[in-house]
C-alpha cells in the first residue's frame, strides 16, 4: 500500500484539465435525458456524453445535447476514433467530430488505446468495437501519429484510455504501462485511466491476485500524465469464462478500493463513474458520484480541494 | 403574361400572404425525450449482457438461413389477405 | 535507433489487423473464449443499432429475428463510418431477396420506410428563405427550381404500410398490438400508400398524399424546373400547394438555374 497521502498536483502534464480536480461526473446516456436536464443540475461536476450518439446533424438530439451542455460541463468520449488502427482513421468521422466539439466545447475529450478502421472482404470496415493493440515499436508509432493528427485536428490534447482486452496479441516489445507512457510524453496527450479495465484484464489473465496486479500496474504509470479517472462495475463471469467489460453494475467493491489507491498515488483527478447497460435510476447513478466525491475528500485531505467547483 | 406565369403570380401572392407554423420547439420538446432515438455507440460491451447471449450462432449463409417472424408478423399478414380476399370477392359478386 | 516505423512494417500491422477484424466478422464459431466475447458484441450492438433504427420492425419479427438479421446483414454490409446509426440502410434490400418475402410482402417495405424515417430524424432542418420566392415573378419558370427542406422525403408502397406503421408506431411491444384498430383501418384504407414523411416538431412522421401530389414532389426531387412541373401537372393546384408548402416548411428556398 501506498504511504503518504500527500499526492502532488504540482506540474501536471499539459493534458491534465487545469480547474478540474476533484470533480466527479457521471455518464449521460438515454434513458437519463430528462432526469438530467429537468432535475437538479449542482448533483454532479459534469457529465460525459459518447460523442457518436450524437453525430446526427438535425432532430431533436443535438437539441438534447445543447440542453445539457448549457447546463453542465461536458467530457466528450468517444468510442469509434480508432486511434491505433494502422491503416488511419477515416476523414468523415473526423470532421463530424471535429464539428461536434465546436458545437459543444467539452472540457474533455478522450477515446481508446484500440483499433476499428480496417477492412473486411475487401471494403473499408469500422470494426465497431475497441480491438486491442501490439504493445511494438510499430503500434506505438501508428498511436502517436493518429493521435498527433486529432490534436492538431482538435486544437486541444485529448486523452487515451486503456482497454479491457479478451485475446493476447502475444509479448509485445514494450509493456502495457510503458507504450501508454511513450505515448503521453511523446504527443502530450493524457492518460484515462479505467480502473475497471484493469481489474477486468487482471482477473481475466493475471496470474496474481487482481489487486495485487492492477497497484503494481498503477505504479508504473508517472504520477503526470493521468488526466481523467473511469470507474464502473461488470457482471460477474462462471467459473472458467472471461469477464466481460459490460458496465452493467454499480462500482464494485474492488473498484472503490483500486480507486482510493490511484487518488493517493495520482491526486484527485477528474473522475467518471461508467453505466451502460442496465442502467440504475438517475439517482442512484447520482449517488455512486458522490461515492467517489467522499472518497477524494478522505484521501486527499492534504490538498486543498476546490470543492464543487461550478 | 402566359397561362403559367398568372398561374406562379397567383402562387407568390398567396405564399407572401401565409405565415410559416412555427415550430414551437421549446414547448414541445418537454415531452419528446422519449422520441430520441437511443445511443448506438455505448461502450458497455453487450457480449454478456444480452438476453440473447446465450444462444447458438444462426448460420450466416444467407441462402440456407430462414428467417422466421416471431412478432406480429403473421398477424398482420393474415389481417392484409383477409382483407385483400374480402375486397375480392365483393368485387367478384359486383360483376355477377 | 532503428527506423521502426517503415511503410511496410505499418501495411504489415495493417493486415494483422485486418486479419483479426476477418476472425471477427466472419462470425464463425472458434475455439477463442476471447474471440468469442468480439464476435458476441459485434453480433449484439449490430443487433441493437437494427432495433433501434427499425423499431417497427423490431416489433413485427421479434428481437431474436433482428439477431439472426443483424449478423446476416453485416456479411453483407461492412459497418464503415463510425456510427452504428448510418449502418443498416441495406435492410430492406436483404429482406427482399429472402423467400420469406413471398408470403410476407410487406415487410421489406416496412424497412424501406424505416430507414427513410430514421434517416429524416437526423437531418438538419433548413428554414424557409422567404426572399427567394420572389423568383416566380423575376425569373422565367424554366430557370426556376424549388428546393425542399432536407428534413421531408416521400414514400410509396403497394400496400398499407402507412397503416401497420402507424399501429405499430403508438406501442411499446408488440403484445399490445390493438388488431381490430388495425383491421379496420386497412378496411378504411387499402391497397397502396403514397406518403410525405416529415418531421413534426422533432418525431418522424408520416401524411397520406394522392397520388398526383406523390409524383409532383417526386418530380421536384427529380430537378425539374418549375415550368417543365406545370406541364407534367396541368391539373396540379400550385396556387394552393406553395402556401401549404410555406406553412408547413417544406420548401427551403426557390433557386435560379444557374445555381444549381
Amino acid at each position: 500500500m501506498p504511504q503518504g497521502k500527500s499526492a502532488s498536483i504540482n506540474a501536471r502534464h499539459p493534458s491534465a484539465s487545469p480547474g478540474t480536480e476533484g470533480w466527479v461526473g457521471v455518464g449521460l446516456r438515454h434513458p437519463h435525458y430528462r432526469d438530467a436536464i429537468e432535475g437538479n443540475n449542482n448533483a454532479v461536476d459534469f457529465l460525459e456524453v459518447h460523442a457518436e450518439n450524437f453525430f446526427a446533424e438535425g432532430g431533436i438530439l443535438p437539441s438534447i445535447l445543447e440542453d445539457v451542455a448549457n447546463q453542465y460541463a461536458i467530457s466528450l468520449h468517444s468510442t469509434s476514433m480508432g486511434l491505433g488502427s494502422a491503416s488511419g482513421i477515416n476523414d468523415g468521422y473526423l470532421r463530424r467530430l471535429s464539428n461536434l466539439a465546436d458545437r459543444i466545447n467539452p472540457v474533455l475529450i478522450s477515446d481508446h488505446a484500440s483499433f476499428a478502421w480496417s477492412q473486411y472482404q475487401g471494403h473499408d470496415v469500422h470494426a465497431g468495437d475497441l480491438l486491442p493493440l501490439e504493445f511494438s515499436q510499430t503500434g506505438l508509432q501508428v498511436m502517436i501519429d493518429n493521435v498527433d493528427r486529432v490534436q492538431q485536428l482538435l486544437g486541444r490534447n485529448i486523452l487515451v484510455e486503456n482497454l479491457s482486452a479478451y485475446i493476447d496479441l502475444g509479448p509485445g516489445e514494450f509493456q502495457e504501462t510503458e507504450f501508454l507512457s511513450e505515448l503521453a510524453h511523446r504527443t502530450a496527450c493524457g492518460l484515462l485511466l479505467d480502473l475497471n479495465n484493469l481489474l477486468v484484464n487482471a482477473h481475466n489473465f493475471s496470474q496474481e491476485p487482481a489487486l495485487t496486479a492492477c497497484m503494481r500496474w498503477l505504479d508504473q504509470i508517472p504520477r503526470d500524465i493521468v488526466g481523467e479517472i473511469h470507474l464502473a462495475g461488470y457482471t460477474p463471469a462462471g467459473e472458467g469464462k472471461l469477464i466481460v467489460d459490460d458496465h452493467s453494475q454499480a462500482v464494485s467493491e474492488e473498484c472503490w478500493t483500486l480507486y482510493r489507491y490511484a487518488i493517493q498515488r495520482f491526486g484527485p483527478v477528474i473522475t467518471l463513474i461508467e453505466w451502460d447497460n442496465d442502467l440504475p435510476k438517475w439517482d442512484e447513478l447520482l449517488q455512486q458520484a458522490q461515492f467517489a466525491k467522499q472518497i477524494i475528500a478522505e484521501e486527499c485531505t492534504a490538498i486543498a480541494i476546490p470543492g464543487s467547483i461550478r | 403574361m402566359n397561362q403559367k406565369q398568372k398561374i406562379a403570380s397567383a402562387a407568390l401572392a398567396l405564399a407572401l400572404a401565409t405565415a410559416v407554423v412555427a415550430p414551437t420547439h421549446a414547448a414541445g420538446k418537454e415531452k419528446c425525450y422519449g422520441i430520441a432515438e437511443a445511443g448506438q455507440n455505448d461502450c458497455g460491451n453487450l457480449a454478456g449482457t444480452h438476453s440473447c447471449a446465450g444462444q447458438s450462432t444462426v448460420d450466416n449463409d444467407p441462402g440456407e438461413w430462414k428467417l422466421v417472424a416471431k412478432g406480429t408478423c403473421e398477424s398482420v399478414g393474415g389481417m392484409l389477405k383477409a382483407e385483400a380476399k374480402k375486397r375480392y370477392e365483393e368485387a367478384k359478386k359486383a360483376k355477377s | 535507433m532503428k527506423q521502426v516505423h517503415s511503410s511496410s512494417e505499418r501495411a504489415q500491422l495493417a493486415r494483422r489487423q485486418a486479419q483479426l477484424v476477418d476472425r471477427i466478422f466472419c462470425l464463425k464459431e472458434n475455439q477463442s473464449k476471447g474471440l468469442a466475447i468480439y464476435q458476441n458484441n459485434l453480433r449484439f450492438t449490430a443487433a441493437r443499432a437494427l432495433s433501434i433504427s427499425y423499431p417497427v420492425l423490431e416489433k413485427l419479427l421479434g428481437q431474436e429475428t433482428m439477431v439472426a438479421l443483424a449478423q446476416s446483414l453485416l456479411q453483407q454490409e461492412s459497418p464503415n463510418s463510425g456510427d452504428w446509426a448510418d449502418w443498416g440502410g441495406q435492410l430492406a434490400e436483404f429482406i427482399g431477396n429472402t423467400e420469406f418475402i413471398q408470403d410476407h410482402p410487406y415487410v421489406d417495405d416496412i424497412a424501406r420506410l424505416e430507414w427513410k424515417l430514421h434517416e429524416l430524424g437526423r437531418q438538419r432542418s433548413s428554414t424557409l428563405e422567404r426572399d427567394s420566392l420572389a423568383l416566380l415573378e423575376s425569373h422565367d419558370l424554366e430557370n426556376v427550381h424549388i428546393e425542399l427542406n432536407p428534413d421531408i422525403d416521400i414514400y410509396h408502397s403497394a400496400l398499407p404500410v402507412d397503416q401497420i406503421w402507424l399501429a405499430h408506431d403508438a406501442i411499446e411491444n408488440a403484445s399490445a398490438l390493438d388488431e381490430t384498430a388495425l383491421a379496420e383501418a386497412f378496411r378504411q384504407y387499402p391497397g397502396e400508400c403514397f406518403l410525405l414523411l416529415y418531421r413534426r416538431q422533432y418525431k418522424p412522421d408520416l401524411l397520406r398524399l394522392n397520388e398526383d401530389t406523390f409524383y409532383w414532389f417526386q418530380d421536384i426531387k427529380q430537378g425539374l424546373n418549375l415550368e417543365q412541373l406545370l406541364d407534367r401537372h396541368p391539373e396540379f393546384d400550385f396556387v394552393h400547394w406553395l402556401a401549404k408548402a410555406v406553412e408547413n416548411n417544406w420548401i427551403h428556398r426557390l433557386k435560379p438555374a444557374h445555381s444549381l
